[in-house]
């Protein structure tokens, strides 16, 4: 699969805007958390859409394998992604 | 012939509502042992069905997902069948778990829940290629209607499980001098013992296989997503400043149900329970067994059954909530705020909750997934101000400031305020050290999946607060009716004769300094009680408490406000009438000392043991039934006790 790559910088998830599409390119949590992440389906390869990041609950709510899923701050900082 | 068949499935796969439509009201809801972590079974015809908890993968150790995986390998050594229950919106996420489970090599079938949603989204399944594919039984179900059951009945009832094909077992085989010995499942078993690459090497795996099959028996007909439009509906709900609102509102309207709407049966129940008593009474001629009735059975029972309101609204509310997708909204509203005090989003219905009564918020906690969160939860929640602690706290406040000015704001007002305050800054602290200083086993890692908006299916909310409201009655209604049988036997029988009693009382009256006390009063002061109270008094004498508030604390521990029953009784006030009762203890003098026994070094001490002292047997009930265990329960009333004493203690010495 040929994947355009608009931007590969580094930086939280919560700067994408709801309804980007974006790929991740490295986890670089602890391994309990990426293995944690792995079983919901989020690992390197992934491809996941932003859905809403509001500032009150400091959490962001992404799409990935057709589920709605919430992840707090400091977990999603350690994921590494890129715009697709 | 009778078996066992576990029901597996992740979270969100409908894996309940079926358990629901299987068994009907024929269920059993209890704890693993020594664990807050639920466990479900009934009957199915002849079969017992397990549901067994959520989980995400048999590679998570989360307390409540060992659980599930302990007695899935359980089934697995036995050969019991397991129906394996997913979300066919979701079938390729779901399917990874299953091929988990398929790798075990137990006999399954594999549930396509939300046959509906399917449909209306274009989304067909060759179900017979799939069978083939998966080597065991396929069924298009909704579980919501019923729709497919029939199939699934025939399957349970025929046994017509089959071992599935194994997907990635055969990583699993290892070479020895006897042969191919395959390990996954000592594997599965030591958990987590691979190093991360080969974890995900694995996970991989299995979902290119998946991926393989769902993409050759699966047919997506329409790009449309299924998700548009809940996500339109969380443009609202979710957002910063309306969806803050809609929150409060909701919020609003839960409260005020338990709060308010549950107190009309509760007064209902109440009065009935007291007719009930003064018709015995006029009935039985007998004079203990017409007060053991009147006074012992009658209202034991009408305490346990008072409840059933406010456990069925809650459970109703929770129930809506939970089936209609909103409740995983509130938790992602409120999840900042609570993480602050080491709690998520999921803790906050049951904390507000707790406002109106403890013994729905801990029976509530069952909706937080995390085992600590929830130890914490019930561990807390019964220093929020309950409704109970109002007639307690609205006595001693109208002692301490006699006369209320006609301000908006009044002192009295602030004091009450004041307590609420302590109440929950108390509740928060105490979670906090919980999840943070504690050694319970938690979820560490944390996820919230948001499910799509659904309408709730009545039949399961209505089923589920059934179950709920009669688990409280069977289980911890015991209890509270054994406990109250207790105080009635201590405060109603003496170990001095009533010959005694009556001379003492007939000695006292002849006294030229003797107040005006009833029988009634001399007849409990000469109780197991009274003698308790008495016994007590050194303790509590450096809190600024007599023996009389000595037995008013020990018979509060039926119900905070019997506390103002005994009072009025105890100083022969001859009504429960709130003005009669203050007038009362204003004018009370300590007999030691010759100055009001009510001070507001008094008062305000006694406030603060009733703020932190758990003073409720039904709550102890409770928490014994949802930990599975006394030693939650006991060392909860302790630690309470003991914040009690030490604020009211404080408070005494500083004030007096």
């Amino acid at each position: 699969m040929f994947i355009c790559v608009a931007d590969s910088i580094t930086m939280a998830m919560d700067k994408l805007q709801e309804e980007e599409r974006a790929i991740i390119i490295k986890l670089s949590g602890p391994t309990p958390l990426n293995q944690y992440l792995l079983i919901h389906g989020i690992t390197v390869g992934t491809v996941f859409r932003m859905n809403y990041s509001p500032n009150y609950s400091g959490l962001i709510s992404i799409t990935v394998g057709g589920k709605m899923i919430s992840l707090r701050r400091h977990d999603y900082q350690t994921i590494d992604w890129t715009r697709i | 012939m009778s078996q066992t068949i576990g029901l597996i499935g992740k979270p969100n796969s409908g894996k309940s509502t079926l358990f629901n439509r299987l068994t009907g009201l024929n269920q059993k809801i209890g704890n693993y042992a020594g664990v807050t972590v639920e466990s479900k079974s009934g009957n199915f015809g002849d079969q017992k069905i397990v549901d067994l908890p959520g989980l995400l993968s048999l590679r998570i150790t989360s307390p409540e997902e060992k659980i599930a995986k302990k007695k899935i390998l359980e089934f697995t050594e036995g050969k019991t069948p397991l129906i394996f229950v997913s979300n066919g919106m979701q079938l390729a996420d779901h399917l990874i778990l299953f091929s988990e489970i398929a790798d075990l090599q137990t006999p399954m079938a594999l549930v396509i829940n939300f046959k509906d949603e399917m449909a209306k989204n274009q989304i067909s399944v060759q179900q017979r290629e799939l069978e083939n594919r998966v080597g065991c039984p396929v069924l298009m179900i909704n579980s919501r209607n019923g729709d497919g059951l029939d199939e699934l009945r025939l399957v349970i009832e025929k046994n017509r499980f089959k071992v599935p094909h194994a997907i990635c077992r055969s990583l699993y085989d290892e070479i020895d001098d006897e042969g191919i010995k395959n390990s996954y499942i000592s594997k599965v078993e030591k958990s987590i013992d691979k190093n991360w690459d080969e974890n995900q090497a694995e996970y991989l795996k299995r979902q290119k296989t998946v991926s393989s099959i769902v993409r050759s028996t699966v047919n997506y007909l329409s790009n449309s997503n299924y998700l548009t439009k809940t996500k339109k509906w969380d443009k609202v709900l979710l957002h910063p400043i309306l969806g803050l609102f809609i929150f409060l509102a909701v919020m609003l309207v839960i409260f005020q149900a338990v709060f308010t709407f549950a107190s009309y049966p509760m007064d209902l129940i109440d009065a009935g329970f007291g007719k009930a008593s003064e018709l015995a009474e006029s009935y039985i001629s007998i004079g203990w067994l017409s007060d053991l009735i009147t006074n012992g059975i009658i209202p034991g029972i009408g305490g346990v059954l008072i409840f059933i309101p406010q456990i069925a609204i809650l459970f109703f509310m929770l129930s809506v909530l939970e089936h209609t997708g909103y409740l995983s909204r509130i938790s992602f509203i409120s999840d900042g705020f609570l993480r602050k005090f080491g709690l998520s989003g999921k803790s906050i219905i049951p904390l507000m909750s707790s406002w109106a009564c403890a013994i729905p918020a801990i029976m509530g906690a069952r909706v937080i997934d995390d085992p600590k969160e929830r130890m914490a939860v019930i561990m807390a929640s019964p220093l929020m101000t309950c409704s109970a602690r109002l007639p307690v706290y609205t006595i001693l406040i109208a002692v301490m400031f006699p006369n209320p000015s006609g301000d908006f704001i009044t002192m009295q007002g602030i004091a009450l305020l004041s307590l609420y305050l302590i109440g929950v800054i108390a509740t928060l602290a105490v979670a906090w050290y919980i999840t943070k200083r504690t050694a319970i086993e938690g979820n560490e890692l944390w996820t919230l999946e948001l499910p799509v908006y659904r309408m709730p299916n009545w039949k399961n909310v209505f089923t589920t607060v059934y179950m709920k409201t009669k688990s409280f009655v069977v289980e911890a209604g015991k209890i509270i009716f054994l406990i109250s049988i207790l105080l009635w036997v201590l405060a109603s029988f003496s170990p001095k004769s009533d010959d005694f009693i009556a001379e003492q009382y007939v000695a006292y009256q002849s006294q030229e300094s003797s107040l005006d006390i009833t029988k009634e009063s001399f007849d409990l002061e000469y109780s197991y009680i009274g003698y308790m109270g008495k016994f007590i008094e050194p303790v509590i004498q450096p809190l600024g408490y007599d023996w009389k508030i000595g037995i008013a604390l020990i018979t509060s521990f039926a119900a905070r406000e019997v506390f103002v029953g005994t009072l009025s009784t105890i100083y022969s006030i001859g009504s429960e009438e709130e003005s009669s009762i203050i007038e009362r203890l204003r004018s009370e003098v300590n007999r030691q000392t010759g100055r009001p026994t009510f001070t507001i070094a008094v008062s305000v001490s006694l406030l603060l043991f009733y703020v932190f002292a758990m003073q409720c047997m039904s709550t102890v009930a409770i928490v014994r039934k949802e930990t599975g265990t006394w030693k939650y329960a006991l060392i909860q009333f302790l630690f309470m006790l003991v914040l009690a004493y030490v604020f009211a203690f404080v408070a005494y010495q500083l004030l007096k």
